[in-house]
């Protein structure tokens, strides 16, 4: 799977800071459960990527699980041993920029039990603490 | 349909630091409007409030400084963070007038499509209706025990219900059942080239460019 954009305006780009809670992505919407991000942080697509295979192995086959973040930041690194200078590095990896409230998956045709099971071997590859919650009623 | 009865107080508190100490003391802000009448700002007992939201109710007798209202829950806002309710919208109903609001669409029973093998997608989570406040259905349930890979359930074939108009499309899919996508293959090479530079002009444009 190819967690990264197919097409970018910039190559690199500057980190930036972390503010505030999610104002957006922040509800459940596809799912019957979701797993929130209760802290800021950096998901690398590595990492979602881990969380999504782990999932699938105790997911039943009719549940379906929802990727809601991807990772459109790239981080760059100078390799080991370099002296210092001569430019920023070369982009090594991307990662989705993540704010408390955030909802990273959603799973569906599955009762709570099997959610929270599904939810707790994805959270062991997160670098974020999260919790599950559930879809909340229309009005 | 079940009504329930919830107290309310009028409220003088308007600005967001004085709300925020209303909610400190356990009561949620709410308001009430509706039917060409002025909009009276209340606040509800958190605790009796969400007693009402667990029984599944939208329709309420909403009682405050002598006055007795029928009144349905418009709107419900949440934090996010700790599922906490914010703000609460009342809309005033008459009894044997129709409203308008959106219910959730429930599926039962286990498919023979997914059996086979498909994957269960509901496109349609709450659909919108028409109805006597009296007759809103907590929810709309949709047996999908006979649904078979490639088939799937439109609007014009949810149970038909007395008094209950469906006001979304109906020809739009509530659910349907289709066999699992597969995933593409992405080669080495690819991941390892990274993403195209939308900025970069091609060298043939670049060169026309240096010429002229």
């Amino acid at each position: 799977m190819r967690l990264m954009p197919k097409r970018v305006k910039f190559r690199k780009s500057q980190r930036g800071k972390i503010k505030g809670n999610a104002t957006r992505g922040n509800t459940v919407s596809f799912g019957e459960f979701g797993l929130q991000s209760l802290e800021p942080g950096w998901i690398t697509a590595q990492q979602i990527e881990a969380g999504r295979i782990s999932a699938a192995h105790s997911m039943p086959k009719e549940s379906k699980l929802t990727i809601r973040i991807f990772p459109h930041k790239s981080v760059t690194s100078t390799p080991i041993e370099t002296r210092m200078g001569k430019g920023k590095g070369e982009p090594e990896f991307w990662v989705a920029v993540v704010r408390p409230g955030t909802i990273l998956y959603e799973i569906s045709g599955i009762n709570e039990e099997g959610a929270r099971e599904t939810f707790c071997r994805i959270a062991h590859k997160m670098p974020v603490k999260v919790r599950l919650v559930r879809r909340r009623r229309t009005f | 349909m079940k009504i329930l009865e919830l107290k309310a107080e009028k409220r003088t508190v308007k600005r967001s630091k004085a709300v925020r100490k209303l909610r400190e003391t356990g009561y949620i802000p709410a308001v009430v409007y509706g039917h060409k009448e002025d909009n009276v700002i209340l606040s509800v007992n958190g605790a009796e409030f969400d007693r009402v939201l667990n029984a599944g109710v939208r329709m309420i007798h909403l009682t405050y400084d002598n006055t007795k209202e029928s009144v349905l829950i418009k709107d419900v806002q949440y934090d996010n963070l700790s599922d906490s309710v914010l703000h609460v919208d009342f809309s005033r109903v008459s009894l044997d007038e129709r409203v308008t609001l959106k219910v959730p669409i429930i599926l039962t029973g286990n498919s023979v499509g997914v059996k086979e093998g498909g994957v269960l997608t509901q496109a349609m989570k709450s659909i919108e209706i028409e109805s006597l406040p009296t007759a809103v259905p907590e929810d709309i349930k949709v047996n999908v025990s006979d649904l078979e890979i490639g088939k799937s359930i439109h609007v014009k074939e949810l149970p038909v219900m007395e008094n209950i108009k469906y006001l979304s499309d109906a020809d739009a899919v509530v659910v349907s059942v289709h066999h699992a996508a597969e995933e593409k293959i992405v080669s080495e090479e690819e991941l390892l080239a990274g993403p195209e530079v939308i900025s970069k002009k091609p060298k043939e444009e670049a060169g026309v460019s240096e010429e002229s």
